[in-house]
């Protein structure tokens, strides 16, 4: 990442945080559903996504690197 | 690791200190957040318990329950999330992680293009500014975090678009960095956080 800044930047910018405290993200008191799937919420399926492509990268790559020739074998018919 | 110099103020002098930007959360700075921030914010909860506050009151700290140790394993190894922290006087002031692949921009004149979008971002418990708190040691941290996340969109090609839920205490803070305030849609997170994104033109000025 290319990234600089200066003790001027700072200092322009130091009564944006003067009255509040920054924070994102989701808040603290999520209510348990009983019986709520995982799947069903929003963070969980994007990141378990995520982790879907990982693993499969993961396995073109492993399949690709042990046996590159190997072609798809057929089931006589 | 890459480490970026970078400035925040002392509040107590009003100048600016040499700080250092770090392209990772590290187990360094999970210590950081283990030992320290937690023991200042046990302080708090203490100090707001006595005083009649309870969890369901939202003067309770809005982020006293995140582990960010989890939220760093949840992501390892995965290619769309990424984390940054500021560290200061060998001690972590601030951290920030981003998803910079799997959110798209909800503003009309940028609609369903990509943006980075910041997962989470909290600065440490001695630096808050609540009336609970004691007074901050540095102020500067959120923006120098918001910042980041701008370039890094740059970075990406995503033209400096960023897009955060953010905690109720701090609307002003996203209003003040140029973010445009979307609302809170009824079907995230409660309809309780106000869902806030920040335009290329918007961005090149706070940049």
């Amino acid at each position: 990442m290319t990234y600089s800044t200066t003790a001027d930047w700072a200092l322009a910018r130091a009564a944006l945080d003067e009255t509040s405290t920054p924070g994102a993200g989701p808040l603290s008191a999520r209510p348990h559903v009983p019986g709520e799937a995982f799947w069903l919420r929003g963070e969980e399926t994007r990141l378990a996504f995520a982790r879907f492509v990982n693993m499969a990268r993961a396995s073109v790559a492993g399949r690709s690197k042990s046996s590159p020739m190997t072609p798809i074998s057929r089931s006589a018919s | 690791m890459t480490s970026y110099p970078v400035f925040i103020i002392d509040v107590s002098s009003r100048q600016p200190v040499e700080a250092e930007l770090l392209d990772t959360i590290g187990e360094r700075q999970l210590l950081d957040w283990q030992f320290q921030w937690r023991r200042t914010l046990e302080g708090y909860l203490r100090r707001l318990a006595d005083n009649g506050v309870t969890r369901q009151s939202l003067d309770w700290p809005q982020s006293w329950h995140w582990d960010w140790r989890a939220k760093i394993d949840e992501v390892r190894g995965l290619l769309g999330h990424t984390g940054y922290s500021v560290v200061c006087r060998d001690v972590t002031q601030g951290m920030m992680r981003l998803d910079l692949a799997s959110r798209m921009a909800r503003i009309d004149d940028q609609m369903g293009k990509p943006l980075v979008y910041v997962d989470y971002l909290e600065i440490a418990p001695w630096n808050w500014n609540e009336p609970y708190a004691d007074p901050p040691l540095y102020r500067g941290i959120g923006q120098l975090l918001i910042r980041t996340a701008i370039q890094r969109s740059f970075d990406e090609g995503f033209h400096g678009r960023v897009g955060l839920h953010s905690l109720p205490q701090a609307v002003t803070f996203y209003e003040r960095c140029g973010f445009i305030n979307l609302g809170a849609n009824p079907n995230e997170y409660r309809g309780l956080l106000p869902y806030f994104e920040i335009t290329t033109d918007r961005a090149k000025t706070f940049l």
